[in-house]
């Protein structure tokens, strides 16, 4: 960590996480699941998505509160937009086009989507801010939108209630209010494995233990790469916080334990309280809204910040896994200000207005949603159907809603 | 001779490993009881599995990384995934000690 570098890293982020929600236990019910399950998974509810949702609406709703802060001459200055997805709508023509679209950013825009898993945003976010450090184009600003959509049904069983639907965006730039990342403090782990993959639109394949397990190995190999590399790194002390990527929050917790007993000399009570100081914060949004792939660890981070708003400068540590499998171990430093910029966002506020569903109604949209990457040529969307989800709850603005396709073309309008 | 014939009056016991084995077996078995200790003791022999003792993915994955840390061994925890019983867990960590 030199003191020369100058500061990069996360100006604004923001989360939707949709406009529906699902209790956990009517799901585990309505499945024919182990209730006792829940207490595993450490889950209450889940976003759901509706017909008029899909990875395009969910990151451009994400991502315009940011924009829509930012004076005309700050929004000039987004030179690469990256969606980072696994719910990609065509093998060629991105997320992101779209999103540029929608969203109105400037022609002079690197315009990308990247892919891997549920690593992809941090990869993302890594090359955006090595490109804003680099001083080649002083000033500009980058725009990583992690956005994802649901498709599992019941062959997926306990990953069903844990899977999330939404978008993260973060915006990336050299006034880092949100996140300024420690340069230099990064640590990696990747190798190959199919723990989980999409194989086609509508269907995700997952090795519950061989994903586990690699995760639970990138955690410790990461980090102890990102200690290589950062003089006297200490995962009892280093970090005033902790935002892992949260598949689902159970899984957090038993990694914590993992850590601790690896690498420090905690007894099981104190690592106990260590969890609840350090990483519990981070885990009540993702208990909220379930699994949001590459955005889940970002989530995990504004949960951590709405929780327990700091009130000095503060240490996080940040885990990112992907599937396949990526792993990063980073950190950065949040502040007062972090807190006031992520709660300007209203997340809480949001997710509390999301229409809680019954099991009937969520088997209803599913049968729709799930086919919502299945490449057609033509196909009609229709808004009136799912016109008062859009009209319930507290709403920041406009919502972008997809309204079909139309030789391949997706369309969409604001609602 | 005896018209009768000895039948075994109850199920045999289940049979414990020894030897180099014996040993691990034993941390498997103080694991498992750490992390699930609702599991009658004598449930946990070679032949079953961590699934049919009502551990799930995540109690998986404890098991293994307290049994590593109790026999100091450094080792992938992806090592070990996909093993059908406690047995071969037993087999795995041996061959890695």
């Amino acid at each position: 960590m030199t003191g020369a570098a100058p500061a990069v890293g996360i100006e604004a982020l923001n989360v939707y996480a949709g406009l529906a929600a699902v209790e956990v236990a009517d799901l585990l019910a309505g499945r024919g699941l182990d209730p006792a399950r829940q207490d595993n998974l450490m889950l209450d509810r889940r976003s759901v998505g509706l017909p008029c949702e899909d990875p395009v609406t969910n990151a451009v709703n994400a991502a315009k509160p940011l924009l829509d802060a930012l004076a005309p001459r700050e929004r000039a200055r987004v030179e690469l937009l990256v969606t980072s997805t696994e719910s990609g709508v065509d093998y060629s023509k991105s997320v992101a086009s779209y999103v540029h679209h929608y969203l109105g950013l400037p022609a002079t825009c690197r315009v990308m989507e990247a892919k891997q898993a549920c690593y992809a945003a941090t990869g993302a976010l890594q090359l955006a801010a090595g490109y804003v450090a680099s001083g080649l184009s002083p000033g500009a600003k980058a725009l990583v939108i992690a956005t994802d959509v649901a498709v599992v049904d019941a062959y997926a069983q306990y990953a069903e209630p844990a899977t999330g639907h939404g978008a993260v965006a973060l915006l990336v730039g050299d006034e880092p209010q949100v996140l300024a990342l420690d340069p230099g403090a990064f640590g990696l782990h990747s190798y190959e494995t199919l723990d989980s993959a999409r194989p086609a639109p509508d269907q995700d394949v997952a090795d519950a233990d061989r994903s586990l397990f690699a995760y639970l190995d990138c955690l410790d190999r990461s980090f102890a790469d990102y200690a290589d590399r950062v003089e006297g790194a200490d995962f009892g002390a280093t970090f005033d916080r902790l935002a892992l990527h949260t598949p689902f929050a159970g899984l957090v917790r038993s990694a914590h334990r993992k850590m601790t007993r690896e690498w420090t000399s905690l007894s099981p009570g104190d690592a106990g309280a260590d969890f609840d100081r350090r990483v519990a914060p981070s885990l009540a949004y993702p208990r909220q809204v379930g699994n949001l792939c590459s955005g889940s660890v970002y989530l995990a981070l504004a949960s951590s910040l709405d929780a327990v708003p700091c009130v000095r400068p503060e240490r996080v540590g940040l885990f990112s896994y992907g599937s396949g499998c990526a792993s990063e171990f980073f950190s950065g430093v949040v502040t007062g200000e972090s807190a006031r910029a992520v709660g300007r966002m209203r997340i809480a506020e949001r997710l509390a207005a999301r229409r809680i569903i019954d099991f009937a109604e969520y088997t209803r949209l599913l049968k729709v949603t799930r086919s919502c990457l299945v490449p057609e040529r033509n196909r009609e969307v229709s808004r009136e159907l799912w016109e008062d989800y859009l009209d319930s709850g507290e709403r920041a603005g406009d919502l972008l809603v997809h309204t079909g396709v139309t030789d391949y073309h997706r369309t969409y309008a604001w609602s | 001779m005896s018209e009768h014939t000895t039948e075994p009056t109850a199920e045999p016991t289940a049979l414990r490993p020894s030897g180099p084995e014996a040993e691990v077996f034993e941390a498997v078995r103080r694991s498992i009881l750490e992390v699930v200790p609702e599991v009658p003791a004598d449930e946990i022999t070679p032949e079953a599995s961590m699934v049919d003792l009502g551990c799930n993915s995540v109690d998986r994955a404890d098991v293994v990384t307290l049994v590593l840390e109790d026999l100091d061994l450094s080792v992938p925890v992806a090592e070990f995934q996909g093993l059908p019983t406690i047995g071969a867990l037993v087999a795995t960590l041996s061959r890695h000690r």
